[in-house]
This record gives C-alpha cells, structure tokens and sequence, in this order.
C-alpha cells in the first residue's frame, strides 16, 4: 500500500484546505515534514488514523474542528471537516474520505449535528467509482486497524512497539496468515459447529430406519460406557482408600503380633531379673563379709609396717631359746636334771649356766614375743594383696550385675512403652476383616465394569462398522463424503501451509532484525524474538539512560524494520501474498542519540517502500546528512498561532 | 581387758548407726556394715591410730540429744575371744603412737614387756577407738542403702590399698 496524499480541512489546527503530497518514487522514497513541538506532526498522525478509522485519541476537551473557524461561526453556520486519504492498494487507486459536520446554535461555538461520513472511491479501468462499505471493511482489508500502529506510531510510543501483546496476530495478519487460520478454524474435524462435523451429522440423517436403529443403539452403547467410566472413576478412588485401610490394618495387625512377642520377651525379662536382684544382694552380702573377714588385716597392715619399723630400729634382737619361757626353767632346776641328762645338782656350773638362760626367755626376755610378732607383721603383709582382690572381686561382682540389671530394666521398660501403643486387639481383627471385605467388594465391581466397558467398546465398534457399510453403500451419502473427504485433505493442508509459513516467517524476521539492528545499534548486542514474537535482548545494559532508550528505539526500530522488510519482500508461496507498507513516523528519535539517529534514518528507506518522517528541526540536522538522497518531499509545519498552522512545501 | 566395755551418749549412737540393719531391696536378708560392736572397738582403734585422732568423753557434751540412748556394751568374753587381734593393736599403737614420749627402746620393752594392765596406756587406747569412731562415723553417715554402705566399704579397703603404695614396704627395710 502506498500513500499518495493527504487533504485535510479544518482539521484542528490546520486550518482551511491543506494538504501534502507523499513521495512514491522507489529511490526517493522519503517524505520529511519538520515541525517544533505541538507544530502539528502528532495531529498529522491523528489525521490519518480519524480518516481511516474514524478514531481518535484527543486529550479531554481537544477538538476536532479547528478552534479559529469555530469561533468566526455565527448561528446557524455550518462548516465541515474533512480528511481524504488517497493512496495505491493491489494497483489500484482508492479515495478515502470522512467528514464531520458541525453547525453553530450560537456565536462561537459548534458542535457535530451528524454523524461523520464516511465514503470510499475507486479509481479503475478509468473509472471512478464509489464502493459501497458501510463498515470500513474494504479500510480493514487496505490496513487493518490492529496493525496501523505499527505503521503510524509516534515517537512516544516507539519504545513499547514490540511489547504490545498479540503480536502474533498481528504478525500473522500481517503476512495474510489470518485467511488461512479462518479456513483452518472453518474446516477442523475435530471441532464442532465446524463444515466438517456439519457435513458429518448429514451422513446419519437419511431417514434410513436400519440406520436409525443402529445410530440408536450407538448412543446408546456410548451412553452406557460414559457412565460405567465415570463409575470406574469414582470406584478406582474407593479401591484406592480400601488398599489404603487394609493396607494399614494388616500392618497393626503384624504389630500386634509383634506386642505378643514382646509381652513373652517381657515375662523372660522379669525372671531373669529377679535373678540378677537376688545375685545382686548376695554380692553385697559377700563384701560386706569380706568386710567383716578381711577388713582388720587390711586396715591393721600399714601399721604393723611401722611399728616393724620401730622394732627393727630398737635392734632388740632375740636371744631366747624359741618357744621356751623362765618356767620351762624352773621346772628343769627342780626335777635336777636338763634335757641333755646332765645331774644340775652335781654340776654346778651346768645349774649356773641353765639359770642364766632364765635371763633371755619371757617374761624376763621378749625376743621370743618380739621375733612372733615380727613373723605376724611380714604374714600379713605379704597377704595383703590377696585380701584386697578378695574385696575387689566381691565389689566387681556388684557392679557388673547392677549393670546387667539396667540393661534389663530398660529392656523392660522399652517393650512396656510399645504395648502401651498397641490398641485392642479384637478390635484389630474387626478392622482387618472389614478392610479386606471391602477391598475384594470393590475388586471384583472394577473387574464388572472393566468387562462391561470392554464389550461396549467392541459393541461399539461393530455396530459403527455396520453403520459405516451402510453409508458407504448408500449413494445419497457419497457427495456427501466427498465433501467430507476434499474438507480433511484442505485442512489438512492449510495446516501444513499455515506452520511452514509461520516458521519461515519467524525465521525470516529473526534473521531480518539481527541484520538491521546490527546496522542500527553502535554497540555489541544479540537480538532475537521468540514464538511470540516478543524482541528479547540477551545482553546488559550500559547504565546510561541516553544509551537504554536508545537501545529500545533501536529495538522496536529494528522490529518494525522486519516487519516492513518481509512485508516488502513479498513472501510468496501457495498464492499468499503480503503487500507493503508505508511507515508514517511521528518524532522517531525523541529518545535515541545522534548515532543512533544516523545508523536508523540510513536504513529506513532501504526497509519500507515509502517513508513518511515528521521530525523536528534539531533531530533533522543528524538525519539530513545520511538521507539526503533519499529525500523525495520536504514539507515544514508553520505554526502561526497555537490554533493555525500552516503546511508548507520546501 | 576382762571387764565389759561401753560405749556412751553420742558414741553409743555411732555405734548403733553402724551396726544398724539396712534391709536388702531384694531380698529378706539384712545388712550392717559392722556385725560386731568388737568389730567396731578395734577398727575404730585402728582408725584413730592411722589417723591420729583421739577423743574422750566430755561431760559438757549435749547429754540432753543423747540422755535415753542405750549403751552399746561390749561384753568381757569377747575381748577374750578376739585378745590376738586386740594385742596386736595394742602393741602397735605402743610402738607408733606420737603421743607417747618414749624411746624406740623404751616402746619396744613396753609394748612386749608390759602388761594389759596399764592403766595410762588404757586410757590411751580408748582415746583411739573413740576418735576413730568419730572418724568412722563420718565416712558412712551419709550412706542411705545397703548398696551405698558397700560402696563405701570397698572405696576405704581402695583407698588403703592406693595408700599402701606411698608406705615403704617391711621387706625394703
């Protein structure tokens, strides 16, 4: 589609008839029109989109018609305002005019008196003829509204262009996929309310009563396998709880058992400790007898050590006759004779001698006691160590049977705690009893139903094939099932067309903006859209805020750049065919920087068939440089008061 | 000693403490950490030896807590029965006793020579047994079971035993 022109009357601040002529050469394909802030570049945009569509997106108390000609009406004056579009669509020159008319109830001031109207004309074969379109169709066919933001944007909303959301759609609108999807959606067996399922429901309504019977029992057999289904699923759900309780009350079950074991264990456990108790006493009996046996000649020994000590200092060594005393003396005097035979009372030195030894036994002499007591203190001691393991092992004997004792205790005491967990038996069993009960019950309806649905299904199927014989047999159906059969292999077909086409499409636009953005943008980036056609950036950002706009404008810039350039390549294949379009710009590099600026206007020209830029004067210096050869028409907007601006040609 | 033997008032308490009958968790059996008040008389004589502690009876002591305690009496045949074992503790605390300023000769002669019936070195005696009560008596007052008396007992017999070790042995003389 290309633009030829646009007049516009009254149409706000521009006043009277203006109008300008777009550039349609293929080389010099660029229209600039220079304008400052609120010359009128954004209302240029407004003037295409109310002419198109009759839409606009004016702020709160904005007018259409322009404020200098409404306040010269006086009562009762009407004026109009009009905006007409021409422009080329498939070769052939279309007129598009709407105009609204207003009327003055008093000096100053008007307002619409009609509804706007809204006429297309046709220039072909040289003729030139109105076509009738009540509803903007032939508008929707020439560019859809849903896409004319893409194509008619300004500069403040270049940054959101490739977030919008249906993108998609509006991608395959654009690629003139949309017709396609509606023959997809049309012919769809799978759907219902679709030609396919229309014509299939024709096939059954032939009167034929055999058919009917069979066609009957069909819904009749799908019925009653519908239902057994959902019974199925509501039983697998009971089986489910059943295997579950049973499940658990066999495992209390075994647990019982379990219980009963433990309670033997426990009996087992109580005898052996009253063993270990009663062993435990007798161990405390024995050191107390050690105690008791062996406790003076333990306590005595460090004693008698040191009083051996003394003994041996005091050297009073024994000089007696072992186990002899002065009476054993006396008595050998008295009889007169000693041992050895000899007469005391003849001899007098013998009886001198013998009463001398007198002398040196007890109680005159304690050598004897001395050298007793001395063999007392070394028995003892060289007992002692004896002694004292006697009372070790008795103490040893305690305290390992106190901790045999324990250990049974706690044994006890752990298997105490498991029985207190266990319930009642008998009600155990009922559990166990009523869980298996109802666990075989719903087995075997699972096992009814399966067998059920399994002869439905084969039912079923054989009564379908009854029906399909029939049908096949009967020529009233066959156009019918021709129909049927030329819908499938269509569908099919246009399945085919529409996803080879989306991916390429994809394809092409990924590899299309790639290739402008890196033209586009000075820096190093990646770029890429997904299924969606969303633009995704793998990259970071430098921080700078001129750099982070100007990587969206470059973004959408570079999105927008795809679209046109696949749209002017003109994918054919399988008759589709897409047309180009014009790209009308409002402001473009309000938020780009001066490289930037170059890199995109450079391009521009080279990805639409037919630019149209309003640009300001500041923005125009970076971008004159790089366009000048592509520069088809110049056009200033004047702005002579905030309610007239002049379109001037340059 | 042919005569009988009392212990008295606060002693007599000792006395009747450790030779109490501990009733056996287990078991009709009964436990006393001394069977014999002779027992008790020569370990404590012993103790109080080992120790040096020595005590008497003192009058001013507070006969009121003690007034209708029942002696513990020790009757003349036993002293008789175990006069070995009491003989030979005699002559021990003769021979090492500190309290006796005597010569190593002079204990010697004493101890062998001498006669039970001395009546300083009674005294002497008896000084010994009644502080070796006290210390005995402390050892085991806090004692509450049969279990806890035996612990006891084996820890003393354990302890003399370690003790032993630091004691220069008769036979390295």
């Amino acid at each position: 589609m290309l633009l030829n022109s646009i007049k516009v009357k009254n149409f706000r601040q521009f006043k009277g008839e203006q109008e300008v002529t777009f550039s349609t050469d293929e080389q010099k394909n660029l229209t600039v029109i220079l304008g400052d802030n609120t010359a009128g570049k954004t209302t240029l945009i407004q003037a295409f989109k109310w002419g198109l569509y009759g839409n606009t997106n004016f702020k709160t108390g904005e007018k259409l018609l322009n404020s200098d000609v409404e306040l010269s009406m006086r009562k009762d004056d009407i004026e109009e305002v009009i905006v007409n579009i021409s422009l080329v669509h498939e070769g052939l020159e279309y007129h598009i005019e709407r105009s609204q008319r207003f009327r003055s109830y008093e000096s100053g001031s008007a307002r619409a008196d009609s509804l706007p109207k809204f006429t297309i004309h046709c220039f072909e074969n040289c003729q030139y003829r109105r076509i009738k379109d009540e509803y903007g169709n032939m508008v929707e066919k020439i560019l859809p509204q849903n896409l004319s933001d893409y194509f008619f944007f300004d500069g403040e909303k270049i940054s959101s262009i490739s977030e919008k959301k249906n993108l998609k759609e509006a991608v395959t609108n654009l690629m003139g996929l949309t017709p396609v999807m509606n023959m997809i959606n049309h012919l769809n067996p799978k759907e219902r309310g679709t030609a396919y399922t229309e014509l299939s429901m024709r096939l059954v309504q032939t009167g034929d009563s055999e058919l009917d019977v069979l066609k009957r029992q069909v819904d009749r057999i799908k019925k009653d396998i519908e239902a057994d289904t959902a019974t199925q699923s509501r039983k697998e759900m009971e089986r489910v709880a059943f295997d579950d309780a049973y499940d658990r009350a066999l495992k209390a079950l075994e647990n019982h058992k379990a219980a009963v074991k433990k309670t033997k264990r426990r009996s087992e456990l109580l005898i052996k400790l009253r063993s270990y108790n009663s062993k435990f006493d007798t161990h405390i009996l024995d050191i107390k007898n050690d105690f008791d046996n062996l406790g003076f000649r333990i306590f005595i020994n460090p004693l008698m050590l040191k009083a051996a000590k003394i003994i041996k200092s005091a050297d009073m060594d024994d000089k007696g006759i072992p186990d002899m005393n002065s009476r054993s003396i006396d008595y050998i005097i008295e009889r007169g004779f000693c041992i050895c035979g000899t007469d005391l009372k003849k001899e007098p030195v013998a009886m001198k001698e013998i009463m001398k030894q007198k002398e040196f036994l007890p109680p005159q002499s304690i050598g004897t006691s001395i050298h007793d007591f001395v063999q007392q203190i070394e028995s003892n001691d060289e007992k002692f160590r004896h002694n004292y393991d006697v009372v070790k092992r008795s103490y040893k004997s305690i305290i390992d049977t106190k901790e045999i004792i324990s250990e049974i205790k706690d044994e006890i005491t752990e298997i105490g705690d498991f029985l207190k967990k266990q319930p009642d038996v008998s009600k155990l069993e009922e559990d166990y009893q009523t869980a298996k009960a109802n666990r075989k019950q719903v087995y075997e309806y699972l096992s009814t139903l399966k067998t059920r649905i399994d002869d439905n299904e084969q039912e079923l199927k054989s009564v379908e094939g009854k029906i399909k014989k029939i049908v096949e047999n009967d020529g009233v159906n066959d156009a019918t099932l021709r129909q049927m059969q030329y819908a499938k292999i269509l569908y099919d077909r246009m399945v085919n067309v529409y996803d080879n086409k989306s991916r390429r499409i994809l394809e092409e636009m990924n590899s299309t903006i790639k290739d402008v953005f890196s033209k586009m943008y000075h820096g190093v980036r990646d770029i890429h859209i997904d299924e969606e056609y969303r633009v995704h950036i793998a990259v970071e950002r430098s921080g700078n805020l001129e750099a982070s706009s100007g990587l969206d404008v470059v973004k959408n810039f570079a999105f927008i750049a795809g679209l046109l350039k696949i749209a002017k390549e003109s994918i054919k294949e399988d008759d589709i065919q897409t047309e180009p379009y014009p790209l009308v710009m409002d402001a473009p590099f309000s938020k780009a920087d001066a490289v930037h600026i170059s890199n995109i206007s450079k391009l521009l020209p080279d990805v639409a068939e037919q630019i149209v830029m309003m640009i300001m004067d500041k923005d125009w210096s970076h971008v004159e440089p790089v366009v000048a050869n592509r520069i088809g028409h110049i056009y200033r907007l004047d702005k002579k008061t905030e309610t007239y601006t002049i379109i001037k040609a340059e | 000693m042919l005569s009988n033997y009392s212990f008295r008032g606060k002693y007599a308490s000792y006395v009747s403490f450790l030779t109490k009958d501990w009733r056996m968790e287990n078991s009709n059996d009964s436990f006393r950490i001394f069977s014999r008040y002779i027992d008790i008389y020569m370990i404590s004589a012993i103790f109080g030896i080992i120790y040096n502690k020595t005590a008497k009876y003192d009058p001013e002591d507070n006969q009121d807590e003690y007034k209708d305690f029942p002696n513990a009496e020790i009757r003349g045949e036993m002293f008789v029965k175990e006069s070995l074992k009491i003989n030979s503790v005699y002559k021990v605390m003769i021979l090492i006793s500190p309290k006796l300023e005597l010569s190593e000769n002079e204990r010697v002669d004493k101890a062998f020579r001498g006669t039970e019936d001395d009546k300083e070195m009674q005294k002497l005696l008896e000084s010994y047994v009644l502080g070796g009560l006290i210390h005995i008596h402390n050892l085991f007052k806090d004692v509450r079971t049969a279990e806890e008396a035996s612990k006891k007992m084996f820890d003393i017999v354990d302890q003399f035993n370690n003790d032993k070790k630091t004691i220069p042995n008769y036979q390295n003389r």
